[in-house]
């Protein structure tokens, strides 16, 4: 037993970045080239695609990213359709983390991560990839999302 | 002690709609929730937009060529309701076009009184109205310099010019357009920077005038 874990334990101790890309679908950079944003998840789940983002600052300093709501979007190419994010009762933009003036700021430390989620309409039944359009990054293209 | 009252409202008032949810959270309960309110009130083609023009540049540029906006006239003057909204950069969903329009365009500082430069934007509005607007709300805003009472009163003349301006400018009726004037409780941008000084980029953003155009009763 000891000859496995041992190996496997020091595997896992000298390759976190291995391990926390793992459940990466696919990363694109930030515009500025201050970010990588690797997309963790696109699920459907009721109708409702949520997406998850990590923002991980890769610049060597604090950095900031931030983003009009209205300006991020997603293209289903098969039907031609542009699809954003919900909004709540209220008219906020349902994602995290939001501000009170609802835009999506994150301020990273330099080498550190953080998380972000935006919920949109699903695309139609059948549709298995899309566009997402994020403002003042590159496009993910192609992104495989799971129901 | 006049500073203390724009700070209390901020705390009251804005603070508390932060961070709504939690950022590690993405399948909170609450949020599957208003999604799914959110995605009801959308109906059936769930606020898509038709994209006819597969031309990436017009995807990029968010000219938003679209098609099947309900309570429109799609005939010969689409191309000129689409420019209009092009020109003004409004939003377009299924139900409702929305328009921001620059304070410092519309009016000189502190006055309510429209420009002459005000005219194209105000053009490129009445041309969007007059396409079977079945209500339009106009919404005034301003920044956070002066007092709350002050910035409501100048929030709401400045909606109501706006008003006027339409209703001598199209045949649109009276009954159909509503002013409110939010003074400076809705910014969209911070009135300060993070070390508490003046950020002026910010201001400029927060004084406007916000136009929703229904197409739909």
């Amino acid at each position: 037993m000891k000859k496995i874990f041992l190996p496997l334990f020091l595997f896992c101790l000298l390759t976190p970045i291995g391990f926390a890309q793992a459940g990466v679908i696919q990363t694109q950079m930030s515009l500025d080239a201050n970010f990588e944003i690797d997309i963790t998840k696109a699920q459907v789940i009721d109708n409702v695609l949520t997406v998850v983002f990590v923002f991980r600052n890769t610049s060597g300093a604090k950095a900031r990213i931030k983003m009009k709501p209205s300006e991020i979007y997603y293209i289903d190419s098969t039907q031609n359709k542009k699809y954003h994010i919900l909004k709540d009762e209220k008219g906020a933009f349902i994602m995290a983390p939001s501000l009170y003036y609802g835009n999506l700021e994150l301020h990273v430390e330099a080498g550190k991560m953080k998380l972000a989620w935006i919920k949109m309409p699903a695309p139609d039944a059948g549709v298995e990839t899309i566009n997402i359009n994020l403002p003042g990054a590159l496009p993910f293209e192609k992104l495989n999302i799971s129901r | 002690m006049k500073f203390l009252i724009p700070i209390i409202v901020f705390t009251l008032f804005l603070i508390p709609q932060a961070q709504a949810w939690d950022a590690d959270k993405p399948f909170d309960s609450g949020a599957a929730a208003a999604a799914q309110s959110a995605l009801k009130a959308l109906g059936e083609n769930k606020g898509a937009l038709k994209i006819i023009s597969t031309n990436p540049l017009s995807l990029i540029s968010e000219s938003l060529v679209i098609e099947g906006l309900s309570g429109l006239t799609l005939k010969a003057d689409v191309k000129e309701l689409n420019k209009a909204i092009d020109n003004l950069k409004a939003e377009v969903t299924q139900t409702i076009i929305k328009i921001d329009l620059s304070s410092d365009v519309l009016f000189d500082f502190d006055k309510a009184d429209l420009r002459p430069e005000a005219l194209e934007s105000l053009k490129s509005l009445a041309t969007i109205v007059k396409h079977k607007a079945t209500k339009v709300e106009i919404f005034g805003h301003t920044d956070s310099k002066g007092s709350d009472a002050y910035n409501q009163k100048l929030s709401e003349k400045r909606a109501l010019s706006v008003k006027t301006w339409l209703l001598t400018n199209t045949s649109i009726s009276k009954d159909l357009l509503h002013t409110i004037g939010l003074g400076e409780t809705q910014p969209v941008a911070p009135n300060e920077k993070e070390d508490g000084s003046d950020n002026p980029e910010g201001r400029a953003q927060n004084r406007r005038v916000e136009i929703l155009v229904f197409t739909q009763s």
